[in-house]
């Protein structure tokens, strides 16, 4: 009986060893559902694409994937919880812009190097924006007046840190002005608050200000991309105005540490075609997303430099810890 | 704008169809359960059953979502009124009145009550987004930092309408709660304060485990102190509708609550819960027996749930009219617009017309039907109160933790929610009242965020606070509730005095 | 005198200068004077002052209200007692021992504190007050309990 077991288990355990050599190439991968750790709440901007990238990646893995929000900490928790997942390939995360601003700011104690990235997603620019009947038609004729009146304009944002108050802080530190930051919780209200006529401007994405230029109430005096929105191609770039930034928020998707490659592949190749699907493509192009593809070595390769960017931008914003 | 009646009248033949109205039903149906359901509210419904809509047409869609954010303002009621547990935060100031209601044997009349007002609230707040939402809409655009800081503190003023007998443990408790909203972040600076090392904190105490651990975990506690033993109180639970002489008592009440619903509602970033506690503290102030509130009294149910429900008409002014969200809920609609490839604003009125009033049609549409489903509903739901209480205290603590942790998927909110409720049992064990902590953690962080914003705006000059007219009216009016709700407090005070020499005159005799 | 609150008054005071020594150590803002300080400490010395009004009320013998005493003598006390650590010991294995494992256990105890002595019950009630929530909210609303040891099966 017992060299029956010892027998049993020898084998196994060759066929174990067997499988984990020879098996490299084709892994019999996922057996079951896979988890995607969103750090933003149900129904937010991230959490809206996450589950629309999820829905047809599912038809290209031929498992279910379940979205689950892990939201709290300035997106901190969520990241921390995809960062320590198991690292069986069953567990995928999001990654957002904020995993290199918190950093900075002392908010969290992991980066961007802690995990093993899967894709870049999308890259928003921010926009410059003014009220309709405002003065200023070009970024040029803004900075000329911010610089003659230092401290006097005020730009609203989505949030102390946030990515768009680091954007306006990067537009100033380029040209030298002084401005008023004046953080709102989230982009809408902000957007709202510039409506009103209560600061002269926001530094948000297009897709959070495009109803309300739509609608005549708001005009774009600049995009910090390198190339014009597609939505709006009478609007310049900051380049093209004579000011060089570019400046992005950005999503995409990530593993933890010490994923089998093999299992990578199948999951990154997965998620890429579900990218490139006409429902998804479609859908993207609805919610006015910047669609901007890299691969795991690309997007490692972005996060190194954006990272030391924001880290930049944040010190001189005095929102680094001191 | 003027209203194209046969549009409006043509939009309800879409409406009506098999496919939408199952789906309204289905809507209203879920939102209620989600809004009974401790941790989970309207905002959450609405948000879980986004990805339902992809790929189907824009009516079918908007119209199962008016259901979800119709049902679920109604369904934090039934919680709030039969297991003192907020089923949402809006329904958080039904608790004081409907809970005693239901205690003294009146559940009956207290569903019957605020699922009526509900109904009210809902179909007067429509009515004012057909008809009204240009001038509102204007109104709600004039909002800025100090008019959202002046909003906070006329509704803190109401503090003192919700602080039971002592006014000193009152303000105590409004200070404490405000402390705790400070936890976090700071809104401007990003600098944290007071998280005790905790990400978690980072944001502040969650709101919901907060609210949950407060009423109805503190609660469960205190049944376990005394081991009530359920009094089998021959409940009448098969009212369906309020009596005649309960609904003229709460007019006043019901048309207060849907005027302050709708107008707070449709400044974004105010909601039902701030409308709530305002139309409460208001009937209590100009009712004739103000004493009695607290023991439960029928038109504090109807003015709160009035209040709440007529919110969702208010708070839809703002997103359809300007694309601006007037509450949590909305944004997240806001989403499902985008999704369906349609931007809420001042075009879509232009471009969209009989989408417009689709959704128009729609929230009617919903209105009834949540009066219907609920009058089924409620004989269930009343039953609950029939349950042993060995039997549904637990049930209560497994989801009031399970609601806490289901909100952002963390254990720590479940310890948060235990937390919440030892310190709300110790509270109500030493009377003091536990209503000043929520309104302070609804307005707190408003008022905070505000006044710094504003005074980043002005580069640091307080003048700026007395300089818009909206703002000094708001204060002015805060001033006003403040010093009238002493005097009220004065006089139940007295009243009570007097009742208690009466009472002794009898104990005597 | 209502010696309950005189103790509630000394809570409240020393949350109070907690909170205003907390604010001591906190950045001024980068703009302007007004920093991340300014609201908590405003609002500590207003808890501070209510909170000596509190005792001052309660030394004058003014205090409002009736309230039990809190003794850890009493049955009932005992029971809360009992009824916190188990809440504590719920919280801490819900993650690592999964809902559905946890949770039965734990209705049980609460059945047995709040006085059911009904054998058949026990059997049934945690079974499916368990198995009704996780199902509405694991199936019917997709959101996800802690799975903890069952996690392969489910």
């Amino acid at each position: 009986m017992r060299k029956k077991i010892v027998f049993m288990v020898s084998l196994l355990a060759i066929f174990g060893l067997v499988t984990s050599v020879f098996g490299q190439k084709k892994p019999d991968f996922p057996r079951k559902s896979v988890t995607v750790i969103c750090p933003w709440s149900a129904g937010g901007g991230t959490d809206v694409l996450l589950r629309a990238l999820s829905k047809e990646t599912e038809k290209f893995l031929g498992q279910s994937i379940t979205v689950v929000n892990n939201t709290g900490g300035g997106g901190g928790i969520g990241h921390a919880a995809i960062m320590n997942a198991n690292p069986d390939g069953y567990t995928v995360g999001m990654i957002t812009f904020e995993l290199n601003s918190l950093p900075p700011q002392g908010l969290i104690p992991f980066t961007y190097k802690d995990y093993d990235p899967l894709m870049r997603i999308n890259a928003d620019p921010p926009a410059l924006t003014v009220k309709k009947d405002s003065p200023f038609n070009n970024v040029k004729d803004f900075i000329a007046y911010a610089k003659t009146h230092p401290s006097e304009i005020a730009i609203g944002n989505s949030g102390p840190g946030s990515v768009w108050h680091i954007a306006a802080g990067l537009m100033a530190q380029q040209t030298g002005v002084k401005v008023k930051y004046v953080p709102y919780d989230g982009a809408a209200p902000a957007v709202t608050s510039l409506v009103g006529g209560h600061i002269q401007a926001v530094s948000v994405s297009v897709a959070e200000v495009r109803a309300q230029v739509d609608a005549g109430n708001l005009k774009i005096l600049g995009v910090m991309d390198n190339k014009r929105d597609p939505l709006y191609p009478n609007v310049p770039t900051f380049k093209e105005q004579g000011i060089d930034v570019t400046f992005y928020t950005w999503r995409g998707l990530a593993l933890p540490k010490k994923v089998n490659p093999a299992i990578k592949a199948i999951l990154s190749d997965a998620f890429k075609k579900a990218f490139d699907s006409q429902e998804f493509q479609a859908f993207a192009k609805k919610v006015g997303l910047n669609l901007a593809y890299q691969n795991d070595k690309d997007f490692a390769k972005f996060l190194e430099t954006n990272a030391k960017d924001v880290e930049a931008v944040m010190k001189t914003l005095g929102l680094t810890k001191k | 704008m003027n209203v194209d009646f046969g549009m409006l009248y043509h939009s309800f033949g879409n409406i009506f169809t098999l496919n939408v109205m199952f789906l309204i039903v289905v809507g209203v149906t879920g939102g209620i359960v989600v809004g009974a359901l401790p941790g989970l509210t309207a905002t959450m419904g609405v948000a879980l059953l986004i990805p339902l809509t992809f790929g189907r047409p824009p009516v079918a869609s908007l119209s199962m979502l008016m259901g979800i954010y119709t049902g679920a303002m109604y369904g934090g009621a039934i919680s709030a009124i039969l297991i003192r547990t907020p089923g949402t935060p809006a329904a958080a100031a039904t608790i004081l009145e409907g809970y005693p209601m239901c205690k003294k044997g009146m559940a009956g009349s207290a569903m019957a009550m605020s699922l009526f007002s509900s109904f009210i609230g809902g179909i007067i707040g429509c009515a004012i987004m057909i008809f009204m939402s240009p001038l509102i809409s204007g109104f709600a655009l004039e909002f800025g930092p100090v008019e959202y800081f002046a909003l906070a503190i006329f509704g803190l003023s109401v503090i003192i309408s919700v602080s039971g007998r002592s006014l000193v443990k009152g303000m105590m408790v409004g200070f404490f709660g405000l402390l705790l909203s400070s936890m976090g972040l700071d809104p401007i600076s990003g600098y944290p304060r007071f998280t005790f090392g905790f990400s978690e904190l980072m944001e502040g105490p969650n709101f919901i485990p907060t609210l949950i651990g407060l009423f109805a975990v503190s609660e469960v506690i205190a049944n376990i102190e005394k081991m009530l033993k359920t009094e089998k109180v021959k409940a009448k639970l098969n009212q369906y509708l309020p009596s005649w002489s309960e609904i003229k008592r709460s007019t006043g009440a019901l048309i207060k609550g849907s005027l302050l619903g709708t107008v707070i509602g449709s400044i974004p970033g105010a909601g039902g819960d701030i409308a709530a506690f305002v139309a409460y503290a208001e009937t209590k102030r100009s009712s004739k027996t103000p004493e009695l509130f607290g023991t439960g009294m029928v038109e504090g149910v109807a003015a709160t749930e009035a209040a709440n429900n007529s919110c969702q008409g208010g708070a839809m002014i703002p997103l359809l009219s300007l694309g601006v969200p007037g509450d949590a809920v909305t944004a997240v609609l806001l989403g499902a617009f985008v999704i369906q490839g349609l931007q809420p604003g001042p075009l879509l009125y232009k471009d969209h017309m009989d989408l417009v009033y689709a959704i128009f049609a729609a929230m009617i549409v919903a209105q009834f039907v949540m009066q219907f489903v609920g009058m089924v509903g409620m004989r269930f739901f009343a039953k609950v109160i029939l349950i042993e209480n060995a039997i549904l205290m637990p049930m209560i603590l497994v989801l009031s933790m399970i609601g806490s942790y289901a909100m952002r998927g963390n254990v720590f909110d479940v310890g948060l929610t235990i937390v919440f409720g030892i310190i709300g049992f110790l509270m109500q064990k030493y009377d003091f009242p536990l209503s000043p902590i929520l309104l302070a953690l609804i307005l707190g962080p408003m008022a905070e965020s505000n006044l710094r914003r504003a005074l980043v705006i002005s580069g640091g000059h307080a003048s700026i606070l007395f300089s818009r007219p909206i703002a000094i009216v708001l204060m002015v009016l805060a001033v006003t509730f403040l010093v009238l709700s002493i005097f009220t407090h004065n006089k139940i005070e007295k009243r009570l005095a007097e009742l208690a020499v009466k009472d002794d005159d009898m104990t005597l005799t | 005198m209502k010696f309950a609150d005189v103790v509630s008054g000394m809570i409240g005071i020393l949350i109070g200068v907690y909170i205003m020594i907390q604010c001591q150590s906190y950045p001024e803002d980068f703009v302007m004077k007004i920093g991340p300080a300014f609201f908590p400490e405003i609002l500590a010395g207003g808890l501070i002052v209510f909170s000596v009004l509190l005792i001052l009320l309660a030394l004058l013998g003014k205090s409002i209200g009736d309230f039990q005493k809190l003794s850890v003598r009493e049955k009932g006390t005992q029971r809360v007692l009992i009824a916190v650590v188990v809440m504590i010991v719920y919280c801490a294995v819900l993650k690592p021992v999964g809902f559905i494992i946890a949770t039965i256990p734990f209705i049980m105890i609460f059945m047995f504190l709040l006085g059911n002595r009904n054998k058949l019950q026990y059997v049934w009630v945690p079974v499916a007050i368990t198995l009704a929530v996780y199902l509405v909210f694991e199936k019917l609303l997709v959101l996800s309990l802690p799975g903890g040891l069952l996690s392969s099966f489910l």
